[in-house]
């Protein structure tokens, strides 16, 4: 799995105590909503039809059980014990108070997580096949390719204001198990002539 | 939203907790549908939209709702105000839940 390097771990902190002055402007009336709004989009917080929502990014679809445990704690202490995964491999929590997301972002970030490009009009969760790793017909791991896709997209000034949300998915696999081909940009790896020994490239 | 119906409750979301709230007679933001004031005066019920809008602070979104005069109280018109009102279909989670743990 990834670590994150110092500067990452400065970057996740440094957006969490940010959030947490933008929600106590929020709470405290100096942001009207019109203001907050694409600072919370910017962090994974909707308010969606009973409740507020954060969407958690679990890139490439890979967890450790640290994370995991993390997740479940997030659950237990700060909404209904529960938890969402949706189909690109985020998870969703669907009762959170508004007070209660930055320390929540702030459990995420030690554990090396973080709600950045879930939502809002920019590249979101790079996602990946399920099986990575550990599928038969794979040609290569797509998850190293995975992870540079995300670090050129996260916090990538041009891409930040898009016209509406991007996603990426990539496989290893003849098999599309990421779905690539429903994505904006789908990567397979194939099997390629000339390459030493007939490594996969994409 | 539609101004299909004449009657209308102004809703909208709680800042802090997300929920579903509506505007009371006195002033006050309200959980149960059945408590918010039913307003059959168009002119009224934009004037208590601005007015809600004008407190800002605590609720979210802002609106008027189709609304009908009940037996309890008012009524939703439209399906994805009646989900509002109940809270969601899974009853053990949001307004359901305190009447069935």
């Amino acid at each position: 799995m990834y670590d994150y390097t110092d500067f990452d771990e400065a970057f996740v902190r440094g957006r969490v105590a940010q959030f947490r002055a933008q929600v106590a402007r929020r709470l405290d009336g100096s942001l009207s909503e019109d203001e907050f709004r694409p600072f919370r989009l910017m962090n994974g917080v909707y308010l969606q039809l009973h409740a507020y929502m954060l969407r958690v990014a679990i890139p490439y679809g890979t967890l450790s059980a640290r994370q995991m445990r993390a997740l479940a704690d997030i659950a237990d202490r700060w909404d209904k014990g529960y938890g969402h995964f949706t189909t690109r491999q985020n998870i969703q929590f669907n009762w959170p108070k508004l007070g209660d997301i930055p320390d929540i972002l702030g459990a995420l970030a030690d554990v090396g997580m973080h709600a950045i490009q879930t939502s809002g009009n920019t590249i979101r969760n790079v996602t990946a096949d399920h099986f990575a790793a550990a599928a038969a017909d794979e040609i290569e791991d797509p998850r190293p390719v995975a992870e540079l896709i995300r670090q050129w997209s996260t916090d990538h000034p041009e891409f930040q204001f898009l016209p509406r949300k991007f996603k990426i998915a990539i496989t290893g696999s003849p098999n599309d198990r990421a779905v690539t081909r429903a994505h904006d940009i789908g990567l397979r790896m194939v099997r390629a002539k000339g390459l030493p020994g007939d490594r996969g490239g994409l | 939203m539609s101004r299909g119906s004449a009657a209308k409750v102004v809703t909208g979301n709680d800042l802090r907790q997300g929920d579903v709230v509506y505007l009371a007679a006195n002033g006050a933001w309200v959980r149960a549908l059945q408590e918010a004031e039913l307003i059959e005066d168009v002119a009224i019920a934009d004037l208590r939209l601005l007015e809600a809008m004008a407190q800002g602070g605590d609720v979210v979104g802002v609106y008027l709702a189709d609304a009908r005069r009940g037996p309890n109280g008012p009524e939703p018109v439209h399906f994805r105000e009646a989900f509002r009102a109940r809270g969601p279909s899974n009853y053990r989670h949001g307004k359901q839940e305190a009447a069935h743990v």
